[in-house]
């Protein structure tokens, strides 16, 4: 791997001109800005190379697709990524603007930088590489998805309408941010998720005088308070009935790739700048991030405007699943235990979810792409050991259409530093992790030629 | 009082003049605009009439001058401090007004412009009595205090730090005011009193930033669960404040309190009709008036926290905040209520939560059995050719308490304005009817507190 990993230093200033291009292109899923553009710019950076790709449409955003086919490859691979990205938010909190990539203290700083076009250019770019040496072992499909940041509403009928198109042995892709310890980090599953928005509206509907009024109408943000507080017991656990019913403890070997994690809550705290771990005490933090489903509170907003009493308040909630529990099914527990409160004028929605997925840890494709990564930190190539998170706290619903619907078995990994300000202001990449996750895409497609 | 009384019908049309020539001034308070003109404007009208009148600096550049004028009159042995304000709310939005909002207009015989009823024509019916009294003869019986407050509209920021410190320009043994409108039917009324208010932030912080939901979701504390549970522990089971102590120092209404609340007409049909809900909320076994005269309350104004622009954002969030509304009724007051507050936040387990007091009125409450009530009744019933409802209190808050509870001047308040003045709303009016009376009373008030 020495030579290919020289080859890969050796092309640092164009990788970054080429990161820079795609970064300096907006497309913000949520609201469409940028998108048709952004994909026709992939496609034809793709087409540049010899891939055969294409943009193809979907109910929403489309999706662009590309193969590569090198002679003799048995095992075809997908590559995923999402060239989507998230609003930028409030423009006075960037210290340079989002769209005009800049480079400071050895990171570039854009809207996309690390979610995900950082991550998914340096795969892409791998392959190229790999593919030019002529050592690509393994055909490549490139699945680059527009709407992974608004829940992938479109995903699950393009794999249906492409099956034949998806078909592959390993499904591999690099997104989020490494474990908070900075571990290279491997995850081979996601916890599912369930967005909600619960609304409580009085029959007035708008906004009356505190003055005049309180206490002589309903205030829906008491209700909305009232409801929240039904569903939360004093420690944390939620108090749904029937909420941790499909829950099950990890296997014998997920404890032990548990206990590889770095979990120490003390040191969890001081980066996070929190004064304690929430929940059970009787959970370990690493067991309360991958083991145990989630129900918070993404945000609430009424009123605030002066002495009012609100008409209606709102707020949005938030389960992520593990393993076995469905969306469908939660949202029914909690549905039946917000009608059961009997509070007038309070309406549940789901506005998004995806189910969790698990590939296990023994899996025979997984493993030699784990080995290569380790190899990797053995001859110095990667700056730490490897972490394997057998599962992954966050959630993405196109993997699991590549898991459940397609069956492949999914390695997830994360390029990106730990704070890289994805979702946020200031999101950036470390060039240096740009650079490891190219060389990590490189190693982990040579492991696919047995 | 007839040759008064002949005066004011004498001079009545140059009194709807002068109305005119205020009204004409925009001095919109949270706008900022005319407040200077109007204080120079109507320092002149009281020099004209023979007061010791001068605009007053309440300090910070930004802040409008109050006006002040006073008048010892020889031999009076009584004070009496009269309280008014002559800014005015924006008279947006203005395709709702049948006719400019500054440009006062006579129709059917009411005057149309903002301000005309608040409070411009309320005040001026003192100071066109003050006229009355002085030029038809009669003499003027009490010394004066007058402040016409520039800022109550956006509720007097300035004028607490002011009065106290200048206590002595305000020295009386009466307060008289002149706002509002009559109820229902044109019936007049006097109000004693009004809640006061404790107007409360409440702010968790439970972590330096947001974070990705799906990546810290379980071992990260969430903001708005915390506040959740906080906000939870403020009231009992039925929806009242849990606050310790919050009730101890409410006093229950006296039995002249209970007298007058029971004279009061209350269709409580049209009630539920008027604000749109089925049923009417708040304590059992306690009659609409009683609930918003006599008992605190703890409402919360507003939740925020976290995401709630439209799709949706995984994050947990670090903050949330909640505005939170404790009306108050005599004897509380807002330093010992949010004194309680904060106790009952430590004493629950959220000693860490900051809390910050926005807005506070205190409540006030001149007896109903006060030796001035009878006069200003009989004034009102007198001149208005009815007898007035009396409202120990009224449900909103305002700046008399740093006359009556602070300076310790019994206030009665009498609305000079007709039942749809549509006050703060487009085609705000002033029945010319009620102009005229309005005069006559204030003048009659004077004349009889004189005698007490």
């Amino acid at each position: 791997m020495k030579d290919i990993y020289e080859a890969i230093d050796r092309g640092k200033e164009k990788f970054i001109a080429e990161l820079k291009d795609l970064l300096r292109l907006p497309s913000v899923s949520y609201t469409g800005e940028g998108i048709p553009r952004c994909a026709e710019h992939l496609c034809r950076w793709l087409q540049g190379w010899g891939v055969s790709a294409r943009v193809v449409p979907t109910q929403g955003h489309p999706v662009v697709l590309g193969k590569v086919e090198p002679p003799g490859a048995k095992r075809r691979v997908i590559v995923y990524g999402h060239y989507d990205v998230k609003q930028v938010g409030d423009l006075a909190e960037w210290k340079s603007p989002p769209y005009e990539p800049a480079e400071r203290d050895g990171a570039i700083y854009a809207r996309g930088a690390a979610d995900d076009k950082g991550q998914l250019l340096a795969n892409a770019i791998a392959v190229r590489l790999l593919k030019e040496m002529g050592r690509l072992p393994a055909a490549v499909t490139f699945v680059f998805e527009g709407e992974e940041e608004v829940g992938c509403k479109s995903f699950q009928a393009f794999a249906e309408a492409h099956r034949e198109e998806l078909r592959a042995d390993l499904y591999y892709a690099s997104d989020g941010p490494r474990h908070i310890s900075g571990r290279p980090t491997v995850r081979l599953g996601n916890r599912g998720n369930l967005c909600m928005r619960l609304v409580v509206r009085n029959e007035i509907g708008a906004d009356v005088h505190s003055g005049n009024l309180g206490e002589l109408v309903r205030n829906p943000a008491w209700d909305l308070v009232h409801l929240l507080h039904t569903m939360k017991d004093p420690e944390g656990e939620a108090l749904i009935p029937g909420f941790y019913d499909e829950v099950a403890p990890p296997t014998e070997l997920e404890r032990r790739a548990l206990a590889d994690i770095p979990g120490d809550e003390a040191e969890i705290c001081r980066k996070l700048g929190i004064s304690r771990i929430y929940g059970p005490p009787r959970f370990t933090v690493n067991e309360k991030l991958f083991f145990r489903p989630t129900l918070t509170i993404e945000g609430f907003h009424c009123g605030m405007e002066s002495t009012i009493i609100p008409g209606q308040a709102m707020c949005y909630l938030e389960c992520r699943l593990v393993k076995d529990m469905t969306p469908e099914g939660t949202f029914e527990k909690i549905k039946r235990h917000v009608e059961a409160q009997q509070v007038p004028g309070a309406a549940l929605t789901l506005t998004r979810s995806s189910q969790a997925n698990k590939t296990p840890l023994d899996h025979p494709t997984v493993q030699p792409v784990l080995d290569a990564f380790r190899r990797m930190h053995a001859e110095g190539a990667l700056d730490g050991p490897l972490l394997v998170m057998p599962i992954s706290g966050g959630s993405n619903a196109s993997t699991q259409v590549f898991t459940q619907y397609l069956g492949l078995p999914a390695i997830t990994t994360n390029y990106a530093q730990p704070n890289n300000g994805q979702h946020g202001p200031n999101e950036n990449i470390r060039i240096d992790h740009f650079m490891t996750g190219i060389k990590m895409g490189a190693a982990a497609l040579t492991a696919l030629k047995g | 009082m007839d040759e008064v009384f002949a005066y004011i019908d004498r001079n009545f049309g140059r009194f709807v003049e002068e109305l005119a020539a205020v009204c004409r001034i925009p001095s919109v308070s949270a706008q900022k605009k005319g407040l200077d003109d109007c204080a120079r404007h109507l320092v002149g009208a009281m020099k004209e009439i023979g007061l010791d009148a001068r605009a007053m600096p309440m300090g910070g550049a930004d802040n409008p001058p109050l006006v002040y004028g006073r008048l010892d009159a020889p031999g009076a042995r009584r004070t009496l401090f009269i309280y008014g304000h002559f800014d005015v709310q924006p008279p947006e939005p203005l395709d709702a007004w049948d006719t400019p909002p500054f440009e006062p207009t006579l129709k059917d015989g009411r005057m149309y412009g903002r301000g005309t009823g608040d409070n411009k024509g309320q005040f001026l019916a003192h100071l066109k009595a003050v006229e009355a009294l002085q030029r038809s003869g009669r003499g003027v019986p009490v010394n004066l205090r007058i402040l016409l407050d520039p800022q109550e509209e956006i509720g007097s920021p300035m004028l607490e730090a002011f009065v106290t410190s200048h206590a002595d320009l305000f020295r009386a043994d009466f307060g008289y005011n002149a706002d509002g409108n009559a109820a229902e039917g044109n019936v007049p009324l006097l109000s004693f009193g009004n809640r006061g208010s404790c107007y409360v932030e409440v702010r968790v912080r439970t972590a330096r930033r947001d974070v990705h939901s799906g990546q810290f979701g379980g071992p990260m504390p969430n903001a708005a669960w915390r506040l959740v549970e906080f906000l939870q522990t403020l009231r009992d089971a039925s929806g009242r404040p849990a606050i310790e102590g919050f009730f101890e120092n409410v006093l229950p209404p006296t039995e002249a309190d209970r007298r007058a609340l029971a004279a009061i007409p209350f269709n409580k049909e049209a009630w539920k009709k008027e604000v749109g809900v089925a049923e009417e909320a708040g304590p059992p076994g306690m009659g609409y008036f009683e609930k918003i005269m006599f008992q605190p309350t703890l409402s919360i104004c507003g939740l925020t926290s976290g995401y709630g622009g439209p799709g949706t954002k995984t994050v947990i969030p670090s903050q949330a905040s909640a505005k939170i509304d404790m009306r108050l009724v005599k004897n509380q007051t807002p330093p010992e209520i949010f004194e309680k507050f904060r106790a009952h936040a430590r004493r629950r387990g959220f000693g860490d939560l900051e809390a910050v007091q926005l807005l506070t009125y205190h409540p006030s409450k001149t007896p109903l059995d006060h030796p001035m009530s009878e006069a200003v009744i009989a004034a009102v019933r007198e001149v208005f050719g009815k007898e007035p409802l009396l409202y120990p209190v009224t449900g909103g808050s305002n700046p008399s308490y740093i006359f009556n509870e602070i300076l310790g001047i019994p206030m009665v308040k009498v609305p000079y304005g007709n039942y749809d003045e549509a006050n703060h709303a487009p085609n705000e009016n002033l029945d010319l009817d009620f102009f005229r009376r309005g005069i006559k009373t204030s003048a009659k008030v004077i004349c009889d507190l004189a005698a007490l």
